[in-house]
């Protein structure tokens, strides 16, 4: 398992034993979730300095 | 021996050719109401686990981006000298940011001093302990900065004294700005990196959609709390127009089963009617300039797509083939 390293030996398909055929820890996913969370926030800081700039 | 079935003479014939050939290609017998599964997954057992949030976690979702979304509005209209305006969206962050959304919390999670626990530790692979942080910081800023600037407009204390209030108010609301920007989005990121198929799947949407969505709604309620300024209609055209630019992603970038419970089911509904109501029609009725009723249908969706994104999870998370085909990607 990507992330945790740990292995799991079965015999066939791991869909049939109610097991993810890929496993992994979702938080490797951690960095692409943050960089758009960055993005929005810094996209809302100007869109609102944006707006007061351009109609004040 | 019996062999009037079609499943028995079925046999009959493999036997047959086994017999003589050694190996039998082709289909074997299929036996009515056997117990071999034909579909993956241990007989439609849910993989992983759904989320077990009730409906505090998406109201606080709601309330903590329109807070936090709130104080970025206040430091904007603080640059430019909107007083009144830097007021209001101040009380809303410190009653939303400060007050609600840590209630919801410790609601959720049932005794206060859990919430203490929580902040035990920082750490950062926990995007619910960073979460709480972020949380945690925005308070303490959001409302020692409403002390601050209630106490320098109402002229309280005399000469230097208000000149330290008002340094500190203008502090604190920067601070609480930046806290406030990353309250709206780190929701996304939450729901994001989990195993949930539909929401995984999702993980740079999500956190785009809180956010804009949390801008949004401030810019509504602030407009009408009666502050009707061609900035905040300027910031309600842009998250709308984000929102609907969101939605028609969502609906064309459709993966099949992975992500069926965003387009089928009745929790696909709630959120689809969230989406199109703080999207499509805030824009359509903010252009046809009946802003009030732009500003209402873009609070009501927002908080309808909150608890449709919840309503998802929970359809997607029991679901083994969305796990399955999440992982096939």
């Amino acid at each position: 398992v990507r992330g945790i390293h740990a292995f799991f030996l079965i015999l066939g398909e791991p869909e049939a034993y109610g097991l993810p055929p890929k496993p992994q820890i979702p938080t490797i996913y951690l960095k692409s979730a943050w960089t758009a969370a960055f993005a929005t926030a810094i996209a809302s800081v100007i869109a609102t300095l944006l707006a007061f700039a351009l109609f004040s | 021996m019996t062999t009037d079935s079609p499943s028995e003479q079925r046999l009959e014939q493999l036997r047959e050719k086994a017999w003589q050939e050694g190996v039998v290609p082709g289909r074997g017998v299929d036996v009515a109401g056997g117990p071999i599964p034909r579909k993956p997954g241990y007989y439609g057992q849910p993989v992983v686990k759904p989320p077990v949030w009730t409906w505090e976690v998406p109201l606080y979702f709601f309330c903590g981006g329109m807070a936090g979304m709130s104080a970025v509005i206040a430091s904007g209209a603080m640059v430019f000298h909107y007083v009144g305006l830097v007021r209001t969206a101040m009380w809303i962050a410190t009653i939303a940011g400060a007050v609600l959304s840590p209630a919801l919390l410790i609601m959720d999670l049932g005794r206060p001093r859990l919430f203490l626990n929580m902040l035990r530790v920082f750490k950062y692979r926990s995007t619910m302990s960073v979460g709480a942080w972020i949380l945690s910081a925005f308070g303490a800023c959001a409302f020692p900065a409403l002390v601050a600037l209630e106490l320098h407009v109402y002229q309280i204390f005399p000469g230097a004294l208000d000149q330290l209030l008002r340094i500190l108010a203008g502090f604190f609301i920067l601070a609480s700005a930046v806290f406030g920007a990353l309250l709206s989005t780190y929701t996304g990121v939450l729901l994001g990196a989990t195993a949930i198929p539909a929401w995984f799947l999702h993980r740079t949407l999500l956190p785009i959609h809180f956010g804009t969505a949390g801008l949004g709604s401030a810019a509504a309620l602030l407009e009408l709390l009666g502050h009707r300024i061609a900035a905040l209609n300027f910031l309600g055209f842009y998250a709308a127009g984000v929102e609907t630019i969101l939605l028609i992603w969502l609906t064309a970038n459709k993966h099949g089963p992975v992500d069926r419970a965003i387009h089928e089911h009745r929790s696909g509904w709630i959120l689809r009617i969230g989406e199109v109501l703080n999207g499509p029609l805030a824009l359509v009725l903010r252009i046809s300039g009946v802003i009030p009723f732009a500003a209402i249908s873009f609070l009501i969706g927002t908080l309808l797509s909150r608890f449709g994104w919840m309503a998802v999870g929970k359809v997607s998370g029991v679901d083994p083939e969305a796990v399955f085909a999440s992982q096939k990607l």
